[in-house]
């Protein structure tokens, strides 16, 4: 038995340590994937508004995810700050729901012809609301007088019933309560026993004093937050942006900005802090106290905000106050409500708050990446290129899972000419035209289904055999992806020779073999994809079964 | 049977072996959330780097609730928070706290703990103020005596004399000066309470001797000494009290009531809102901005602690330097630390001193010199489950700036002779850092041709990267497979013999 089991130990020892040397040299594949994805990554600046600040991460991962990646730095201090920091050369894109202004577009070298815009988001603002502290909105019945003698239990006279229901706000109590205006009414305007909110959730009263209403914790960076804040109070609720005009003429409450006419210690910068402030156990914003009554916080912040706020603050009881659209709807914003107001209304904002859009939110806006039309490298042209592409298409997935809405198809091809015009305006060099998304894009199905799109080439003798030419001149060129020529003269051709017909030049043939060993059928498993690996791998043990017998017999031959 | 059993066994065993070569190292799970609080003064970066760092390859959850230095300092000796960042030591009343609910008793300078210096940055004094014309004044010069005058209400009105010397468009503006002061313990209030002590001591006297004649019931033990004060005295002339530097920005910024107003906030908190913030004179007698290179020469007048810390020093003679300008300081756990937490936190904090310094300037910070992100990474090596020092400072991020040559007496070169003697403890790691500087230099310069390159260059380079190392590892896939499959087959027989 000693004696059998000695050939397995061998055999295994030997199998182990064949395989061990295999593992220990085979990190070398390991490191130059993770190599590769760190190589040279291409830094594109960018500041703005926060309207993506939960998608920006997925974004961030994904082109850093790609065989050439981007490096995708984004820092959110407001859209207004970012279109100065953009202006001033210190970012290399902005994204903002509020256009450059024409005081702004004088200082860009031809004017509104010098800034590219594409949309690539929908933004939308909710109100959330952390319910008043401690009873939250409770309302209040009287059965019988207690202060009646004949009363036999005076306490059984006093029913609270806790409101369980949505919360909604009519335009003009949610327009006061958030910019502190009271109208000069009793109950106030912005207090929870207004009589239209009462009206609004079929309740009587509430129990919160009959004055209060929620402090508000708003934006202090100059963001579009406070600009649509604004429009929406002066749309929604034109008497109480007259009332608030009429109030203190010293306040520059027009021509409406991304600056709040009205500041307080309770303003917060940033969304997180603002989220933050919202969810501190009830505190009252106004003095910073963790205060144990409160008539309740409101903040208009993006409705992804609100998962954020429950993901830090797991007790922080928050939710969306409901708003009433031109349809008279109450909505709540959702990832389909969201897309619904942006896909009847594109870009326009606010659509559903004055056109009748059923079911649609009304509070909702569009985010350009704005980016320079000329001065841009080479490289940046064709990475921001890239991430508009990818931000129209793929990038929307990542707005669902974090509840924001979706860009309609129509601003997404817009989106998509924005990134060949992008590219035709920037390039020094050649434009040509290709269905490959090109070495910056991330490696995901729906950048590869984009059709024909601009690249720039820096010379027509150097254009990539991997493209072809927009004006027509003969490059064959494929699809890396489909495996399908796409050249202009129409030839095709599906194997990797075809990258080795091209135009010529000193580097032609490196360059050739270059792409076409990049653009294999089967990946290099240095690549990000674990399924090319499998499928390498597969391939490896298809082999040794193939070659195992034909191998032994040649073998055996040759002992003989 | 008998002979089954082992061959079986042996096969198992021989493909156990194999396949747990296969489990990836770095799929032991996603890394500990983490949450900090402190430190507004710091807050623009800290929120940077959470941001930067919740990206991959970090991909870590840090939360940072801004509500001051005091209020980090509390509630990390509470144990409410993983982490603190002050802008100010531990205060002697707080040190039996920390020793005995954050150190088990031990005294806290026998390393429970570990101040890691973060950020530097100017105090800057943000302000909302109109000529008599309508128009903004945006070329504020204050005195330091000034400066302190002001925030002590010894001048109240913006035409006060000493303000039109140095402001002569202040002539006829003859308003109320409303000062916005910190309502919250804040690091802001300490060091510049510190500067008007160091520069102006007979004028904070005088403000001490008035609050105690006013307030005799509410004034601080410290304030009483004539230390320097987190709490800034309150209820005294025009003056507003505001939370975190967040909130005494927004007081200034606000259009109407804000007008008037001023207020002492890192700069980044006034351009975020686009006012201006003004020139302080210095010792030299020079006015300059709170910007990178005036604030770090006014840091190379500081003294190190040789703890992580500094004791700042506002007299400096270089015309250059501005003061008051300070550091801020992440409060970590050295023992009984999670070690998933300061895995967590150690990622950050390298991130933080070395990559991360990059939006200093943007944010109006100063980046850390070299000597101070020497001393950064040897605290932060500290944490349990932190990476090693040698592995801290993050690959490609540019060098840190050496520490400027400033002028005068008092001019530490390195931050002051503790700092020399920490910076000299260091010295490896500097040199270690300075290697790993170059190596990254040469990468980035090695970047910099490739992208002079056009793209198709790129994807040659790219592809002749893959050919090189790629091809190869297509080979060893295939070998692996192969081996697999041989493997497959070898435990295959063994169960067919060794069957009945």
């Amino acid at each position: 038995m000693m004696r059998r089991r000695l050939p397995s130990l061998r055999r295994c020892a030997g199998f182990v340590a064949l395989f061990g040397l295999i593992v220990a040299t085979s990190s070398t594949w390991a490191d130059n994937g993770s190599a590769a994805t760190q190589q040279a990554s291409l830094q594109l600046k960018g500041e703005g508004s926060w309207g993506a600040y939960r998608e920006i991460l997925t974004w961030q991962n994904d082109l850093a995810g790609a065989t050439n990646p981007i490096d995708f730095s984004y820092a959110a201090h407001g859209s207004l700050l970012g279109r100065q920091d953009f202006l001033a050369g210190n970012a290399d894109y902005v994204l903002s729901g509020v256009p450059f202004s024409p005081d702004e577009l004088t200082k860009i070298p031809g004017g509104a012809a010098g800034v590219i815009a594409a949309p690539v988001q929908v933004s939308s603002f909710a109100v959330v609301l952390q319910r008043p502290v401690p009873d939250g909105l409770t309302t209040l019945k009287l059965l019988c007088d207690p202060d009646d003698p004949n009363t036999p239990d005076p306490a059984a006279c006093i029913v609270k019933t806790p409101y369980g229901g949505a919360v909604r706000v009519p335009n003009v109590n949610l327009a006061s309560m958030l910019l502190r205006y009271t109208g000069g009414t009793t109950p106030p305007l912005s207090s929870w026993n207004s009589p239209n909110v009462l009206s609004a959730m079929s309740v009587d009263n509430f129990t919160t004093p009959p004055l209060a209403g929620p402090a508000p914790v708003l934006r202090s960076d100059q963001d579009e937050f406070n600009y649509y804040l604004q429009q929406y109070v002066a749309r929604a609720a034109p008497s109480v942006w007259s009332g608030l005009k009429a109030q203190d003429t010293r306040i520059p409450w027009e021509p409406i900005s991304e600056r709040l006419g009205r500041q307080a210690s309770a303003s917060r910068d940033g969304v997180e802090q603002q989220g933050q402030q919202l969810a501190l156990g009830g505190g009252d914003p106004g003095s910073g106290t963790i205060s144990g009554f409160t008539a309740g916080v409101v903040a208009a912040v993006p409705a992804s905000a609100i998962g954020s706020i429950r993901e830090t603050f797991p007790t922080a009881k928050v939710e969306f106050i409901d708003v009433q659209n031109a349809n008279g709807d109450w909505v709540a914003p959702t990832p389909d409500s969201i897309s619904a107001a942006v896909a009847a209304g594109g870009e326009n904002p606010l659509f559903a708050l004055t056109n009748k859009v059923p079911g649609a939110y009304p509070l909702v806006w569009v985010d350009n990446l704005y980016a320079p039309a000329h001065g841009l490298s080479r490289e940046k042209t064709e990475a921001l290129a890239t991430v508009i592409r990818y931000l129209a298409t793929a990038g929307q997935n990542a707005a669902k899972p974090v509840g924001e809405g979706r860009l309609p198809d129509a601003l997404t091809k817009k989106a998509l000419v924005a990134a060949d015009q992008l590219v035709r305006s920037n390039c020094a060099g050649k434009v040509i035209e290709s269905t490959d998304p090109g070495p910056y894009a991330p490696d995901v199905p729906a950048m590869k289904s984009i059709g024909t799109m601009a690249h720039c080439t820096s010379d027509p003798k150097d254009t990539p055999s991997g493209f072809s030419s927009s004006d027509g001149s003969s490059f064959n060129s494929f699809d890396s992806s489909l495996g399908t020529t796409t050249g202009s003269t129409g030839s095709t051709g599906s194997s990797s020779t075809a990258a080795s017909t091209g135009s010529g030049g000193a580097s032609k043939g490196e360059r050739s073999a270059a792409l076409a060993a990049s653009k294999l059928p089967l990946p290099y498993p240095s690549a990000t994809s674990g399924i090319d690996r499998l499928a390498t791998l597969l391939l490896g043990a298809a082999l040794y079964f193939v070659l195992r017998r034909p191998v032994k017999k040649m073998l055996a031959r040759g002992r003989t | 049977m008998t002979r089954r059993t082992p061959r079986v066994g042996l096969a198992l065993t021989c493909v156990l072996l194999v396949a747990s070569t296969l489990v990836p190292a770095g799929a032991a799970g996603a890394a500990s959330a983490i949450t900090g609080g402190g430190s507004s003064f710091a807050s623009l970066e800290i929120d940077q780097w959470r941001a930067d760092t919740a990206r991959r390859p970090y991909g870590l959850q840090v939360n940072y609730v801004s509500q001051g230095s005091t209020f980090g300092r509390t509630e990390f000796i509470e144990g409410h928070l993983d982490y603190g960042a002050s802008d100010i030591t531990f205060q002697q009343t707080e040190i039996p706290q920390l020793q005995s609910r954050r150190c088990g008793g031990r005294a806290p300078d026998t390393g429970c703990f570990v101040y890691v210096p973060v950020s530097a940055g100017g105090l800057a004094f943000m302000y909302n103020l109109v000529d008599n014309s309508g128009q903004r004044v945006g070329n504020l010069r204050l005195s330091r005596r000034a400066a302190c005058k002001v925030f002590t209400g010894a001048i109240k009105r913006w035409d006060d004399p000493e303000l039109v010397a140095t402001n002569p468009q202040l002539a006829g503006v003859s308003r109320d000066i409303v000062p916005v002061i910190r309502g919250d313990g804040a690091g802001e209030s300490f060091v510049f309470s510190q500067f008007c002590i160091a520069v102006a001591k007979d004028i904070w006297d005088g403000f001490r001797a008035q609050q105690i004649r006013d307030d005799p019931q509410n004034i601080a033990t410290d304030f009483r000494d004539g230390l320097p004060v987190s709490n800034w005295p309150q209820n005294w002339g025009r003056s507003v009290p505001a939370l975190y530097a967040d909130g005494a920005a927004n007081v200034v910024a606000d259009p109407v009531s804000g007008r008037d107003t001023i207020t002492y906030v890192a700069a980044g908190y006034a351009k975020v809102r686009s006012f201006p913030v003004a020139s302080l004179q210095n010792a030299a007698g020079q006015f300059t901005q709170p910007d990178e290179a005036n604030v770090t020469i006014a840091l190379g007048y500081a003294t190190g602690r040789g703890d992580g810390t500094f004791i700042l020093n506002f007299t400096g003679p270089d015309p250059q330097a501005y003061f008051p300008s300070t550091y801020s300081y992440v409060l970590a756990q050295t023992t009984g630390f999670d070690p998933g937490k300061g895995a967590a936190l150690g990622q950050f904090l390298c991130y933080a001193v070395s990559a991360g310094q990059v939006i200093a300037p943007q944010l109006r910070y100063a980046r850390l010199s070299k000597p101070l992100v020497d001393i950064a990474i040897a605290a932060i090596s500290r944490i349990p489950g932190a990476p090693p020092s040698n592995q801290c400072f993050v690959a490609g991020a540019p060098a840190p700036p050496p520490l400027p040559g400033v002028h005068g007496p008092g001019a530490s070169g390195t931050g002051g002779s503790s700092a020399d003697a920490a910076a000299a403890s260091q010295q490896a790691q500097a040199q270690q850092a300075a290697a790993e500087a170059a190596a990254a230099a040469a990468r980035r310069a090695r970047i910099a041709q490739l992208r002079q390159k056009n793209i198709d260059d790129q994807l040659v380079a790219a592809a002749g990267h893959q050919r090189t190392g790629g091809s190869v590892g297509v080979i060893w896939v295939l070998l692996l497979g192969a081996v697999l499959a041989a493997a497959a087959g070898f435990v295959f027989s063994m169960v067919r013999k060794s069957s009945p």
